[in-house]
């Protein structure tokens, strides 16, 4: 175990190398996220009211960009059927970006659902057993389900893959072969 | 929950409102009344678009005043036109006098479905339908995605877009847990046909306000209720028939045109 956790720390020091550009570019990235923060806690102040949207049009841009992302992480099935139904060599290592790219994706989603909640901190009133899931009828409650195992799938499979890869050693598919197989048509409903 | 609790909850929501407006405020839980279904009807015929419904459930109801949330909304016909075309009708009109000659008007509100989406569509059971045919939000569950908003066909929900707003002196004291108690930045709202009233068998106050007699209202299970005669002597029907929400508000003509 403390193997592994010196070589995430080795592997976590090399996000502060880079070139000028590449710092540039971090804190172009900082000052969106900046941006991000100042106007939500304006939105948590007053209301929804900010964004703009009225009764009429009572879903936005969060909404569209949820959806959007959703599209994005479900992409990464295209990748993984080639490569690992049809043993594609060429195709197998993009796979892994797949799921990184999927990784982000679920996150971002997760992240404009919680924004465009009029009431985030009663979130919890949508978890089964704690709360009040209305499963199966209601659509955010499948979306609740399948984001969440998604989520948790990919971070385990690429977790696995990098892991292996940063210690030289080939990862096993008998290990990551089922869980990519579970999550296509977690994916597949995550479109849905 | 049991009574108890249930009990605790209200008196904690009494304080709170009391402190909040400065008046003592009433929270009912009236249950339903058994062997009730509510009905409404509306006589297209007689209504003069003058929106005194709109602003009693304004003054019933507890909404917010700034920013300005209306559970009715009065819609504007062309006489002649392809009239059930309700996404194409005209909400803002403004003249100087209404009845507008040329014009019908017809208002609509939440249509209290036997078959809700809006209760399907809530991901948190914060929306459901209650024994006497209402169906009602409870402001302290909902979470505020307004699913149920996109959900209903009829556009009768409303948002808490910003912080509700209503002088003191404004605020209607006699409330109903789930109906006019003062709500919560960030909650689905809808029309509850006065809950607080019509379950101590009192009409809502859009009916009460009604200048022509356009409005009806009654219980749908009683042969000699005022619904049930308008049913079964008028031609009515419902709005959206055909997406199967079986909605228990009635239109019709009471003169033939």
């Amino acid at each position: 175990m403390k193997y592994y956790v010196e070589n995430f720390l080795i592997a976590l020091q090399q996000v502060a190398k880079g070139n000028k550009r590449y710092f540039i570019w971090l804190a172009f990235l900082s000052v969106l996220i900046a941006t991000g923060i100042i106007a939500y806690i304006g939105q948590v102040e007053k209301g929804l009211i900010t964004t703009g949207m009225r009764d009429q049009v009572s879903w936005g841009f969060y909404i569209s960009n949820f959806t959007f992302l959703v599209g994005v992480a479900a992409a990464a099935v295209l990748l993984v059927v080639p490569a690992y139904v049809y043993h594609f060599k060429p195709i197998k290592e993009i796979v892994l970006f797949g799921e990184l790219l999927a990784i982000t994706a679920i996150t971002m989603c997760i992240m404009f659902i919680m924004v465009d909640l009029g009431q985030p901190l009663r979130v919890w009133h949508i978890l089964p057993v704690i709360g009040g899931m209305n499963f199966p009828s209601s659509l955010l409650a499948w979306d609740v389900i399948v984001l969440n195992s998604y989520l948790i799938l990919n971070a385990l499979v690429a977790s696995y893959v990098v892991c292996k890869f940063f210690t030289g050693k080939e990862y096993k598919m008998s290990v990551i072969g089922p869980l990519v197989m579970i999550s296509i048509p977690l994916r597949s409903a995550s479109i849905l | 929950m049991n009574e108890e609790e249930k009990r605790k909850v209200i008196q904690r929501l009494e304080k709170e409102y009391s402190q909040r407006y400065k008046k003592d405020i009433h929270v009912g839980t009236e249950k339903a009344m058994p062997g009730v279904l509510f009905g409404y009807g509306l006589d297209l015929s007689r209504c003069i678009g003058c929106r005194r419904c709109v602003y009693a459930c304004v003054e019933e109801n507890n909404q917010s005043l700034d920013p300005q949330v209306h559970w009715i909304t009065v819609l504007r016909f062309k006489k002649g036109d392809k009239w059930m075309d309700l996404e194409n009708s005209e909400k803002y009109y403004n003249p100087q006098q209404v009845p507008e000659p040329g014009y019908f008007y017809m208002p609509v509100q939440c249509q209290q479905c036997e078959n809700p989406p809006c209760v399907k569509a809530c991901p948190t059971q914060a929306t459901w339908k209650e024994p006497d045919g209402i169906v009602v939000v409870d402001y302290n569950w909902c979470i505020g995605c307004r699913y149920c908003m996109t959900a209903c066909p009829y556009g009768a929900r409303r948002f808490n877009w910003g912080e509700p707003k209503r002088p003191n002196d404004k605020i209607n004291p006699d409330t109903h847990y789930l109906g006019n108690r003062p709500r919560y930045k960030g909650v689905v709202e809808k029309c509850t046909f006065c809950i607080q009233r019509t379950r101590k068998g009192r009409y809502p106050a859009c009916v009460e306000v009604c200048p022509v007699g356009a409005r009806k209202f009654g219980n749908l299970l009683d042969p000699e209720s005022e619904i049930r005669y308008a049913i079964e002597h008028k031609r009515v029907f419902r709005l959206k028939e055909d997406l199967n929400t079986n909605p228990k508000f009635y239109y019709f003509f009471a003169y033939g045109r």
